[in-house]
């Protein structure tokens, strides 16, 4: 009895082990469906990736012309409005027609004046020619006698030089004569040795009294080459400074210059006057301003823009940059309005100031829309046909690498379910909605997750939620 | 003294007996942090050595709440094998109980043989008869089901060996009595033998529930299908991430067994005794 | 008479059906596969045989298993045989033999792991050990792998065989103990001249259930260490596994009957020495 009470004791423990268990499987099992992702899968596909590009714009003059005219006229009337079409040799104002003679008058008195003025300078000029051309005769006649005169002087001084270089010579001969007889008279008593130590003396003082006389000479004449120099020196730069021309003077170029424009302000006032004071269109168009007035004077900047008709009007649509990549100059637009629609090509795209947007320009082509319409732009650039695309809402983010997740059916413990498998994939090219990939572990029939409603993870077990 | 070692060394044995229960149970109530910290150097190959508490540190519940409410696949093979061990017990008893009483009771030519050649079946390993074993599963198609595993077990002869050595110890003379009572044999065997031979079947059936949830090799080659297989095969690698949890499913995995085993120790007993005794 | 006899047959019938269709039949196509080829469509005579048996996986496996039943075996017998003589004399016998037995019951999955945990290089054991300042060995990778296998059996079945023993002992009748101490035979004596020879029979039976168990020791082998483990602890069964999972069939069934008749011839011997006594 003992035995069955502790047998029944354990089986009874038993039972309540496999109860418990199967309380929490029922309970592990609820959990577990209700933590099982439900997710949506797409097979990749085949297509190109699609840009719609759009803007909004408008037809804008191509090109603005400006209308001149002389500066500094009064203007009597102006015959436009802004905005306002015209044609070809249609009047857009009359400058006042005294003033414009007035003008006239007043250009050519400036100009006679310079005239004149050219006149006087060349005779000043002539008559300097002629003076100076005398004092150089003059100068030159003052040099040569000067050159004679020295040329004199120095001889003579060079004669004089000579001559006392002789007398000292002989005066030094007759000293060491002297010398030499009183050494020959030693043995001579003491006056005839007085005497001749005398006379050796007295030679002795002639000679040195002969010596300063050379070197007096030989000075005279050192200064007589000095003066003579400095003289000739002098007389010669006077010959230059004779001879020099006068300073460089181009008032008279000048003046023929201002000469010339003046001739062509009067041609030009004059043909204004002829036509009796009217500025007309230089081309049929549209004036965009009008920049002078009643009562005011003409500019000499321009008195009217206008649009040219023949340069016709263009589009400028803005874009955002990023979309700006996938068009170019030379693709294909369609732009539309109320009333036309054209396809062009676009000319150009560039950075606008702000660097926010880009500005796509297009030529229209003529009379196909008026200026100020407003133009929608709308472009659907394709890029090749990709073998597999898939959804963006597919493409994950893992620290910059990019995965996509496929569900692989695997054999597990609780029987064949659908796991996440992550993919890693490298993106060709996407736009706002579709992604084209490169991966190798992408097949025909994968089955990608595009839409989960909780976060997966590569290895979860997940549920397909089969389409409608 | 004597009395003193004698104590000493059966208690140092039974400990280590009790010591994987007590390993997981400590296991089951760490939390991951602590598991590696104290067997870190055996996981991840850290510096040191592994040591090991009886009483965590800091004990939670973390492991068991994930295992009973977050691991289906737990539950799934926990019922695999309760599938597996229940049709073969049984399978067992309605094939093999019959097969013991007959071949214990009576005496017909080829008996000798068939105990011998019972007797044999029951020494080979599974290795020995895993080959034709899976080329009749495979010619029967039934290779990937649960039966793959069951039908080869129920026919078992280690079981019926046991059971024959009960049914051999019942006198004689109780069976003349009915018999001359005027009870059919099947009634006898009903009526007579299964209560009487009772420890000898519930002996049986206990070893063949050991046996049974602790399958291994048959599962792994028969099951290719994970969704089939039994508790045995849960093996998850521990590693940081699940350590607790794993040492939880160990210890929940084993207590089913030790709850038979404790429940029929006794006849157990009695059943290892018997075959020990000679006839 | 010979009609109940005949009824006998019929219990047993189906049970024999199921051994016959599972494993009898099944196994005598295996033995006429090993000696066929690989693929089964040439006749290769003993071939066969003659590859398993010069096969040296085969071969060191063999040498293995061998061994560890030549350890296993004894090492258990004596050791299980002791602690049944302890358990004897003790009160409190059942809490006793319940923690004995619990070994039984564990499955080898959870065992593994702790097994990893203590004999690991960095395992509780090493640890113990250097605590001591004994140097601990790597205990899973070097040839002390066998050691572990070793334990890791004698854990298993330490409980079962006491039990046998238990039951044998308790067969042997107090009156020849009480005889012979009265003749003044002391401890010793009284064990090696009346126990154990009083215990032959349980003996024998000890022999081929813990035999039968020691193959099942591959289990906790192959958990702890995959298809390959060390050298030590490569076990016939793994060679086994091995060749089934590379498909060679005619190794496989060659190698199956020789296995079979190995244990076949074991059992008839065990038998005769049984029906000696």
């Amino acid at each position: 009895m003992q035995k069955t009470k502790h047998a029944t004791f354990w089986l009874k423990g038993l039972g309540v082990l496999l109860t418990a268990m199967f309380i929490f499987t029922v309970i592990s099992r609820a959990t577990d469906s209700i933590t099982v992702a439900k997710v949506r899968v797409s097979t990749p596909i085949s297509r190109k990736i699609q840009y719609a590009i759009s803007a909004e714009g408008r037809a804008e003059k191509n090109q603005e012309i400006s209308v001149i005219t002389q500066p500094d006229i009064l203007v009597r009337s102006v015959l436009v409005n802004a905005g306002q079409r015209v044609e070809k040799g249609d009047v857009l104002a009359i400058l006042d027609l005294s003033h414009l003679k007035e003008q006239i008058q007043v250009v050519l008195g400036e100009k006679r004046a310079l005239e004149l003025q050219n006149q006087t300078l060349e005779q000043n000029r002539q008559q300097e020619r002629q003076s100076k051309e005398k004092a150089a005769a003059r100068a030159k006649s003052d040099y040569s006698q000067l050159q004679r005169r020295n040329n004199r002087s120095i001889q003579k001084a060079k004669e004089s030089l000579l001559q006392a270089k002789s007398a000292y010579r002989k005066g030094k001969k007759t000293f060491q004569k002297a010398q030499a007889a009183l050494k020959k008279a030693q043995k001579e008593p003491e006056n005839v040795r007085e005497t001749l130590r005398q006379r050796a003396e007295k030679e002795k003082n002639a000679l040195a009294s002969l010596g300063k006389t050379v070197s007096e000479q030989r000075n005279a004449l050192a200064e007589l080459r000095k003066t003579a120099d400095a003289e000739e020196k002098t007389a010669k730069r006077a010959i230059e400074d004779a001879m020099a021309s006068p300073v460089t003077d181009h008032t008279d170029d000048i003046n023929d210059i201002s000469i010339q424009k003046l001739s062509q302000k009067i041609d030009k006032l004059q043909a204004l006057r002829d036509a009796k004071g009217r500025i007309t269109a230089p081309k049929g168009g549209v004036v965009t301003a009008v920049l002078t007035g009643v009562g005011q004077k003409t500019l000499d900047t321009a008195i009217f823009t206008m649009t040219d008709d023949r340069a016709g009007l263009k589009f400028i649509g803005q874009i955002a940059p990023k979309d700006a990549k996938h068009i170019s100059a030379g693709d294909t637009v369609t732009l539309k309005s109320a009333s036309n629609q054209v396809e062009v090509p676009i000319t150009s795209m560039e950075l606008d100031e702000n660097k926010e947007f880009m500005n796509v320009t297009a030529l229209l082509p003529a009379d196909s829309f008026s200026l100020g319409e407003t133009l929608s732009m709308n472009l659907l650039q394709e890029s090749e046909n990709y073998p597999c695309t898939l959804p963006l809402t597919a493409l994950y983010d893992d620290n910059g690498k990019k995965y996509v997740l496929a569900t692989e059916t695997e054999d597990t413990v609780l029987g064949k379910q659908q796991i996440a498998r992550k993919i890693e994939v490298k993106v060709l090219e996407q736009n706002d909605s579709y992604a084209a990939l490169e991966a190798d572990g992408i097949k025909e029939d994968s089955k990608i997750i595009t839409d989960t409603e909780s976060f997966v993870k590569a290895g979860d077990r997940v549920r397909i939620i089969e389409k409608e | 003294m004597k009395k003193a070692i004698s104590i000493f060394i059966l208690s140092f044995f039974a400990l280590l007996g009790i010591s994987p229960i007590l390993f997981l149970a400590a296991g089951t109530f760490m939390g991951n942090q602590e598991i590696m910290d104290s067997i870190g150097p055996v996981m991840q190959d850290q510096k040191g050595y592994a040591s090991w508490k009886l009483f965590p540190a800091f004990p939670t519940m973390k492991n068991a709440v994930q295992l009973f409410l977050d691991s289906p696949e737990f539950f799934q093979m926990f019922w695999n094998s309760v599938k597996i061990t229940g049709g073969i017990l049984v399978g067992q008893l309605l094939f093999g109980t019959p097969a013991a009483w007959g071949l214990a009771r009576y005496s017909f030519r080829g008996k000798k043989f068939i105990y011998l050649l019972y007797i044999a079946m029951m020494m080979m390993p599974f290795q020995v008869t895993m080959l034709s074993e899976y080329l009749v599963l495979d010619q029967m198609h039934l290779l990937d089901t649960s039966a793959s595993i069951i039908l080869p077990g129920i026919f078992s002869t280690f079981s019926v060996f046991i059971m024959y050595r009960f049914f051999c110890g019942i006198p004689e003379s109780i069976l003349e009595a009915a018999r001359i009572d005027g009870a059919g044999e099947l009634q006898i065997f009903f009526r007579i033998g299964f209560p009487l031979g009772a420890a000898g079947i519930i002996s049986a059936l206990v070893l063949s529930f050991l046996e049974c949830w602790n399958m291994i090799e048959q599962p792994m080659t028969f099951l290719a299908k994970k969704n089939l297989w039994p508790l045995s095969l849960f093996l998850p690698k521990v590693d940081s991430g699940n350590a607790g949890v794993s040492l939880c499913a160990s210890l929940v995995a084993l207590l089913p067994a030790v709850f038979v085993f404790l429940a029929g120790q006794d006849y157990l007993e009695q059943g290892i005794a018997s075959s020990a005794v000679k006839e | 008479m010979k009609k109940r006899n005949k009824v006998g047959r019929l219990f047993v019938l189906p049970s024999l059906f199921g051994v016959l269709g599972f494993y009898l039949i099944p196994f005598g196509d295996v033995a006429r596969r090993s000696f066929l080829n690989a693929v089964g469509n040439e006749f290769a005579g003993l071939e066969n045989y003659r590859q398993v048996l010069g096969n040296q996986a085969f071969r060191l496996a063999a040498g293995n298993t061998a061994r560890f039943v030549l350890v296993c075996l004894p090492l258990l017998l004596a050791l299980s045989l002791g602690i049944a003589v302890l358990i004897q004399n003790q009160r409190r016998k059942n809490l006793l033999k319940s923690a004995y037995l619990v070994p039984l019951a564990i499955p080898a999955a959870s065992v593994v792991l702790l097994w990893n945990v203590v004999f690991d290089n960095g395992g509780l054991l090493n640890g113990l050990l250097s605590h001591f300042h004994l140097k601990g060995k790597n205990w899973m990778e070097t040839d002390a792998a066998f050691g572990v296998l070793v334990f890791s059996y004698i854990w298993k079945n330490l409980g079962y065989d006491v039990i046998l023993w238990l039951a044998g002992l308790q067969g042997i009748s107090k009156s020849i103990y009480e005889a012979a101490r009265v003749d003044g035979a002391g401890t010793w004596k009284c064990f090696t001249r009346i126990t154990l020879p009083n215990l032959r029979p349980v003996a024998f039976t000890i022999v081929i259930l813990s035999f039968l168990n020691s193959f099942k020791v591959f289990r906790e082998a192959y958990l702890v260490a995959g298809n390959y483990p060390q050298e030590r602890i490569y076990l016939l069964q793994h060679v086994f596994n091995n060749w089934f999972h590379e498909l060679s069939v005619d190794k496989m069934a060659a190698g199956s009957v020789l296995l079979c008749m190995v244990l076949i011839l074991f059992v008839l011997m065990l038998q005769r020495s049984w029906e000696r006594d």
